[in-house]
C-alpha cells in the first residue's frame, strides 16, 4: 500500500542539533485549515474544469503545491481543501516516484527523538520526556499531542503504535505500558483508556501498522510469544494465529503490504514467513531462510524488517544493519553506527495532509 | 476475423468524420457504454472534441491496440506523444476526459504536473491566464507560511 521510496529515517535517538526548527520553521499547526473554504470555483480560465485540474495537481509535488497556494485564492481553497489532500495523498501512495530529503530535520533539531512509524506521510515521534508529535516534514507541519493523563504512576516501558482508521479518517496513536493501555485520537485530540490484549503478554517492539490494524509481538512469561492485532476501527484486540514456526522471539515487518515475522530457528538460521492472504492463517508462506551469524543478542535487539524497492531484505539490528539479497543469498552490513541507539525504518510519501 | 470487424463512425465539433474499428474506439468508456446501451446510431457525435484533437486520439489508441507491441516501445510512443504544444496538451485533457479515457488522461495530467511543477505562482498565473485576486499583504502572509518552498 505505501510502496514508495523506502525511506530510511533516522530514528532512535539521534541527536540532532537546536530546537529552532520547532520554534521558527513551523508555524503552528492550523495555518492551512485557516484558509480553508469551499468556493472552489474554477480556477482556469481555458475552460478547464476543476476536475481536471485536480487531476493534474493531484500529481505535483507538495514542494511546488505549497508555492501554488499563493497562485489565487480559488487555488489556495482547492489546495488545502480535504478531497484535494485525499486525491493528492491517494495519487502519491501509488506512485513511487518520490525522493525525501529530510536531512533539514538531522541539522536542526538538538533533541532526541524515537522514531514510532509512519502512515501518509505523518510520522509519530517520541522525545526522551515521552511527549508525542504528529508531524508531516514535507509541509513541515506538526502536533504535539496533550500528554495522557495515566491513573496512577507507573514505571516501565512505554510502547506505542501509530495508524489511521480509514473509516473514521482519523489518525491514531497507541501507548502501550504493561499497566496501562490508551488510545489517541486526532481528530478528536482526545485520550481515552482501553482494554489490555486480553492474552496478558508484553509488548516489545513499535507496533506494525498494516490494513488498518496495529500488530504487535507479544511475549507471556518470558517464553510463549504470540503476534495480537488492535483494529483501529473497533479498537478490539485479536490474537492473530502465527505459523508453523517455533516459538521463539518473534520480530514483526511488513513484505509488501503483507504481516511477516522473522524467527531466529535454532540453528541460526532466520527464517522469514509472510502471510500471504489477510488474517488467513493458511496463508502464511515461509518467504526465505537466511543463513546468517546474527547472534540470539544482535536477533534480540532487531527491531523490525522491510522489503526495500529493490527487493533487498533490509533488518535493523545492532551493531550492524543487514541488507539481504534474496536472488543471490548474500549479505551486506551497513554500518550505522553513527545512530547510537536503535533504529527504526519505515515508508514514507509526501504529503499535504495536515496533523 | 476481419469480417465480424464493426466499425463506428465519430463526427467532431467541426463536423469531420472518423471511421474508426469499434474495438478501438471502445477505448473510451464514454463510446464503450454507448455501444453496450445500444444507444448508437450510425453517428456518434463528439460535441467536445474537434478534428485536429480526435486525430492525435485516434493516433494514440491505434498504438496502444497495437498486437503484441512492446513496452518499450509504447513508452517511447508515449514520451513522444505528449511533446507537444501546450494548447494541444489542454485540449487532450479535455478530450480524454470527455472521452472517459482514464489511462490517456493520467499521462497526459502527469506530463502537464511534470511542466508546471518548477514553475513560480506568477508564471503559473501566467500560463492559466488566472488574475490574482490576492492584496500583496495577503500573498506575503501565505509565503510566509511556507518561506522554505520558495528557496
Amino acid at each position: 500500500m505505501f510502496i514508495c521510496f523506502l525511506y530510511l529515517l533516522a530514528l532512535t535517538f539521534f541527536q540532532i542539533k537546536s530546537l529552532r526548527l520547532f520554534g521558527r520553521k513551523f508555524n503552528g499547526e492550523n495555518s492551512a485549515s485557516s484558509h480553508q473554504n469551499r468556493d472552489l470555483i474554477n480556477p482556469a480560465n481555458r475552460c478547464m474544469p476543476t476536475e481536471i485540474l485536480v487531476e493534474i495537481l493531484s500529481r505535483v509535488p507538495v514542494k511546488s503545491l505549497l508555492k501554488f497556494r499563493c497562485v489565487s485564492k480559488s487555488w489556495l481553497a482547492l489546495i488545502s481543501s480535504p478531497e484535494f489532500i485525499n486525491s493528492h495523498l491517494s495519487l502519491s501512495a501509488s506512485n513511487n516516484i518520490q525522493e525525501s530529503n529530510l536531512d533539514y530535520l538531522m541539522k536542526n533539531l538538538e533533541v532526541s527523538f524515537l522514531f514510532e512509524g509512519s502512515v501518509n506521510g505523518l510520522i509519530c515521534l517520541v522525545n526522551r520526556a515521552k511527549k508525542i508529535y504528529i508531524w508531516n516534514p514535507t509541509i513541515r507541519k506538526y502536533k504535539k499531542l496533550r500528554d495522557y493523563k495515566f491513573e496512577s504512576w507507573h514505571f516501565g516501558r512505554f510502547i506505542y503504535g501509530f495508524g489511521y482508521d480509514k473509516l473514521r479518517d482519523d489518525y491514531k496513536v497507541v501507548l502501550y505500558n504493561f499497566h496501562e493501555v490508551a488510545i489517541y485520537s486526532l481528530k478528536s485530540d482526545c485520550w481515552r483508556r482501553i482494554n489490555h490484549p486480553p492474552n496478558g503478554g508484553r509488548f516489545i517492539n513499535t507496533g506494525k501498522f498494516l490494513n488498518g490494524k496495529l500488530y504487535w509481538a507479544s511475549v507471556v512469561d518470558d517464553v510463549v510469544w504470540s503476534i495480537t492485532s488492535f483494529d483501529l476501527n473497533d479498537e478490539k484486540w485479536r490474537m492473530v494465529e502465527e505459523p508453523p514456526c517455533g516459538n521463539d522471539i518473534f520480530v514483526l515487518g511488513a513484505l509488501e503490504s503483507n504481516l511477516s515475522i522473522m524467527i531466529c530457528s535454532r540453528t541460526s538460521n532466520v527464517d522469514v514467513w509472510a502471510m500471504k492472504e489477510y488474517e488467513n492463517k493458511e496463508s502464511w508462506t515461509k518467504t526465505f531462510t537466511i543463513i546468517c551469524s546474527l547472534d540470539r543478542a544482535e536477533y534480540f535487539l532487531a527491531q523490525s524488517f522491510y522489503l526495500t524497492k529493490r527487493g533487498e531484505f533490509f533488518i535493523m539490528s545492532r551493531p550492524y544493519h543487514m541488507m539481504y539479497e534474496p536472488s543471490d543469498n548474500s549479505i551486506r552490513y551497513l554500518d550505522l553506527k553513527t545512530f547510537d541507539y536503535d533504529l527504526l525504518a519505515d515508508f514514507y510519501v509526501q504529503t499535504l495532509v495536515c496533523p | 476475423m476481419s469480417s465480424s470487424t464493426k466499425f463506428l463512425t465519430l463526427k467532431t465539433n467541426d463536423k469531420e468524420e472518423f471511421v474508426l474499428d469499434e474495438a478501438i474506439a471502445i477505448r473510451s468508456q464514454t463510446i464503450k457504454n454507448m455501444v453496450e446501451d445500444d444507444c448508437v446510431s450510425n453517428v456518434i457525435p463528439l460535441p467536445n472534441v474537434d478534428s485536429k484533437t480526435m486525430i492525435k486520439v485516434i493516433e494514440y489508441w491505434k498504438k496502444h491496440s497495437e498486437e503484441g507491441i512492446s513496452k518499450d516501445k509504447l513508452m517511447d510512443f508515449d514520451k513522444a506523444f505528449v511533446k507537444v504544444d501546450q494548447s494541444i496538451l489542454y485540449a487532450l485533457i479535455l478530450a480524454a476526459n470527455f472521452l472517459n479515457d482514464a489511462e490517456m488522461l493520467d499521462m497526459i495530467c502527469q506530463e502537464v504536473a511534470n511542466r508546471i511543477k518548477g514553475k513560480t505562482p506568477e508564471e503559473i498565473r501566467k500560463e492559466f491566464n488566472i488574475e490574482n485576486d490576492f492584496t500583496p499583504e495577503e500573498e506575503e502572509e501565505i509565503r510566509n507560511e511556507n518561506v522554505w518552498a520558495f528557496e
